[in-house]
């Protein structure tokens, strides 16, 4: 019974998408917003990457948003799993095989620059802040399958979690002293596909790819203490 | 363009800003927590009243986040309804800053809660004063991601358990919302919310504005906790610390539910006769359904808690009527809400501080031992319970005139029977928990430290006073520009459009 209504139900609310989307043109030059987007972005933000233009200077403000939403989930996550019951695990850990340690050494160093390549360059090539921090974190997961001993500092990660939503706000808060408005671009713009151009992308992009790296890593350590 | 539109991001910003440091520093330094907490939430407040003022002086004040002019940035919009929801946003949350101070010693990483409650009061500023569809989703994840945390807060197993069922139907909600805002994008091209407005109304009605319209009674009504979606709140609520169920249940349900309802429903999609008719349905529903369930509790917060889902009904049932009468009764309501809920939960929390329960047959003449407390619960039972000289009374009467009014008698006629429901589950408060002889085994109890009787006290004044609203001097800057925002209906996107030039 219970699995005829669901089936019912989830055939009404697929009935009502289809029936609102039909009449609606995807990909035509008409969608106002994007086509605007795609036509000025490089020339009003200095960004070649028109996802990067859009995340992090037209709409930065709902991207400060996002990454307190994953702070907050890092800390959220610190505080119901390790409050009050903190115990040292006591038992050995069992080292990795030859093969993994040697490779995750060898890797780790490759990774955080290949992560730190992604959100540098977030305004020029696909990618971003939050592919970049990603790819950071992967590098730290590697290590805890490789070279188990070791442990990411608590108070580093918590720090530059913090420290990057800090300055989020700060640069935003320069644009408001500068131009008179948050989150406004009041750096040079310079010319389109250089390193250094498109003003506070760059700086942005840098300080949320720190904070989601160090922030999944952080989610990452939580879990793996809680489990042990 | 210095001036007074640049109070609008500071709401966000100082609330991030006081989250951001309180991490950094509050780790090390332990007053600096409870300082921000009390300090950003004071600012915050003290911002409010300056918002107010400046609707009521330079009308609606549109900023443009970044320097980019709707619709291809963010914008942010402040007018009367956005005003009034700040003011009570951060007046609750000071007073429950301060109270935190004495009543969260018991917990280990208080840096954590008031990073996370100030995360929080952040999150419900934003969902308020933004002008974008978009933004408003991030806002409320914001909000919300952050009270699940805090109703996990305590991490024993009940905890645990209520904030997991919290996270799974509150993030339904999100979905549903999230849903909506995808479909309203593709439809209209722009999330600028007065945009869309425009581009709405140009298109006229079709399938997809009744698809959405249901997705957000869905959505937003889950987060309200209105009826048939409320199942969640009964355990999140009573399972928070006391000041985050007062937070949860004073402001959030409003700000992430009732605020965002009434901004797309007037605003946005337009009102009409049948969303009209289903929130009054669903008003009155809430308000006999969690009258009846929270009688029949015996754990103070718990009942609190049902009574919060009565009294959300009677504030969409005010709102729902559409008439200007009852768009002011429904707000006046959810101001006062806010104060005596707060206060009722804070009461809740002072009784567990001492005692170490919540179970009502267990307490007992405590007016002996916590004369604040009780007396603080008396002037807030009374005014939940609408006896005439506190603010309850007022707010109800409007609503109970404008069903009237509207030819509505059966509502009506519900609100003042669940009225009765009300004050029956109060004075069953007053007599088990306060009245009565006192047990042997609170013969040693102490009345709870200053600031959370601080905290009480004012919130306690604010009940009493708070008839002065319908004074037509108070509430014409105050409750009037509110409901005149509401009742502006679509062409608020006229006037924010103007405003953004």
């Amino acid at each position: 019974m219970r699995r005829i209504i669901s089936i019912l139900l989830l055939g009404i609310i697929a009935l009502g998408i289809t029936l609102s989307l039909a009449k609606i043109p995807f990909g035509t030059p008409k969608t106002k917003v994007g086509r605007y987007y795609i036509d000025k972005g490089v020339e009003e933000t200095g960004a070649t990457n028109i996802v990067t233009s859009v995340v992090v200077n037209y709409r930065a403000f709902d991207t400060l948003g996002e990454v307190t939403v994953l702070f907050i989930a890092a800390i959220g996550l610190g505080a119901v799993l390790t409050t009050g019951r903190r115990k040292k695990p006591e038992r050995k850990i069992e080292p990795a095989s030859l093969v993994l340690y040697t490779g995750c050494r060898f890797l780790f160093p490759l990774i955080l620059l290949f992560g730190a390549y992604i959100f540098v360059h977030g305004h020029l090539t696909p990618g971003g802040g939050f592919q970049g921090g990603a790819i950071v974190a992967s590098a730290f997961v590697l290590t805890y399958l490789g070279c188990r001993e070791r442990r990411i500092s608590e108070r580093g990660s918590k720090l530059a979690e913090s420290l990057g939503g800090l300055i989020f706000v700060i640069v935003g808060l320069v644009g408001l002293a500068v131009g008179g408005y948050f989150l406004m671009n009041f750096l040079p713009k310079g010319i389109p596909n250089f390193l250094f151009s498109a003003g506070i992308i760059p700086i942005l992009y840098i300080v949320i790819g720190v904070k989601v790296g160090s922030e999944l890593a952080g989610i990452i350590d939580n879990l793996i203490e809680e489990s042990e | 363009m210095m001036g007074a539109n640049n109070i609008l991001p500071l709401f966000v910003i100082i609330s991030l800003a006081g989250a951001f440091l309180t991490s950094i520093i509050g780790k090390r330094l332990k007053w600096f927590s409870d300082i921000m907490g009390s300090l950003t939430t004071l600012i915050l407040f003290v911002l409010s009243l300056l918002a107010v003022r400046i609707v009521n002086t330079q009308g609606v004040v549109v900023y443009s986040v970044g320097a980019w002019k709707p619709p291809f940035g963010i914008a942010m919009v402040l007018d009367g309804f956005a005003a009034f929801m700040l003011v009570t946003v951060n007046l609750v949350a000071f007073s429950i800053a301060v109270y935190s101070i004495n009543y969260m010693e018991k917990f280990t990483s208080k840096w954590k809660f008031y990073t996370l409650f100030l995360l929080m009061v952040g999150g419900m500023n934003g969902v308020v004063i933004t002008g974008d569809m978009f933004n408003l989703f991030v806002f409320l994840e914001i909000a919300s991601v952050a009270s699940y945390a805090l109703v996990a807060f305590g991490t024993e197993r009940h905890e645990l358990e209520a904030a997991f069922k919290y996270a799974v139907m509150s993030t339904l909600g999100s979905l549903f919302i999230l849903l909506s805002i995808a479909l309203l994008y593709s439809y209209t091209s722009t999330l600028n919310m007065a945009d869309m407005a425009t581009v709405l109304a140009e298109k006229g009605p079709k399938n997809i504005t009744l698809m959405v319209s249901v997705l957000f009674i869905m959505g937003f009504g889950l987060k309200a906790a209105l009826v048939p979606f409320h199942a969640w709140l009964p355990d999140a609520h009573p399972s928070a610390p006391a000041p985050i169920s007062a937070m949860l249940s004073g402001v959030l349900i409003k700000s992430l539910g009732v605020y965002t309802l009434c901004r797309i429903f007037y605003n946005v999609i337009g009102m009409s006769p049948t969303i009209s008719s289903i929130l009054m349905f669903l008003g009155a529903l809430s308000m006999v359904i969690g009258g009846l369930l929270a009688i029949g509790q015996w754990d103070f917060k718990r009942l609190l808690a049902y009574s919060s889902i009565s009294q959300i009904g009677y504030i969409v049932l005010g709102i729902g009527l559409g008439t200007p009468l009852g768009i002011l009764g429904g707000l006046f309501h959810l101001f006062n809400h806010s104060v005596f809920k707060s206060l009722l939960f804070l009461n809740s929390g002072a009784v567990e501080y001492s005692t170490g329960t919540r179970d009502l047959q267990q307490m007992g003449g405590l007016s002996k031992k916590m004369p604040v407390t009780s007396a603080t619960n008396i002037i807030a039972s009374m005014s939940i319970t609408g006896i005439p000289p506190f603010s309850g009374f007022w707010s109800k009467l409007l609503i109970i005139i404008a069903a009237v009014q509207a030819g509505r008698y059966g509502y009506a006629f519900l609100a003042v029977l669940v009225s009765v429901l009300t004050l029956a589950m109060y004075m069953k408060v007053l007599k088990y928990a306060f009245f009565g002889s006192l047990r042997e085994k609170w013969s040693q109890i102490k009345e709870v430290p200053f600031f959370m009787k601080l905290s009480m006290g004012t919130l306690a004044f604010i009940c009493l006073v708070g008839g002065v609203l319908f004074l037509r001097s108070v509430s014409g800057v105050f409750l009037r520009p509110a409901s005149e925002a509401l009742l502006e209906g679509i062409k608020y996107a006229a006037i924010v459009l103007k405003g953004g030039q």
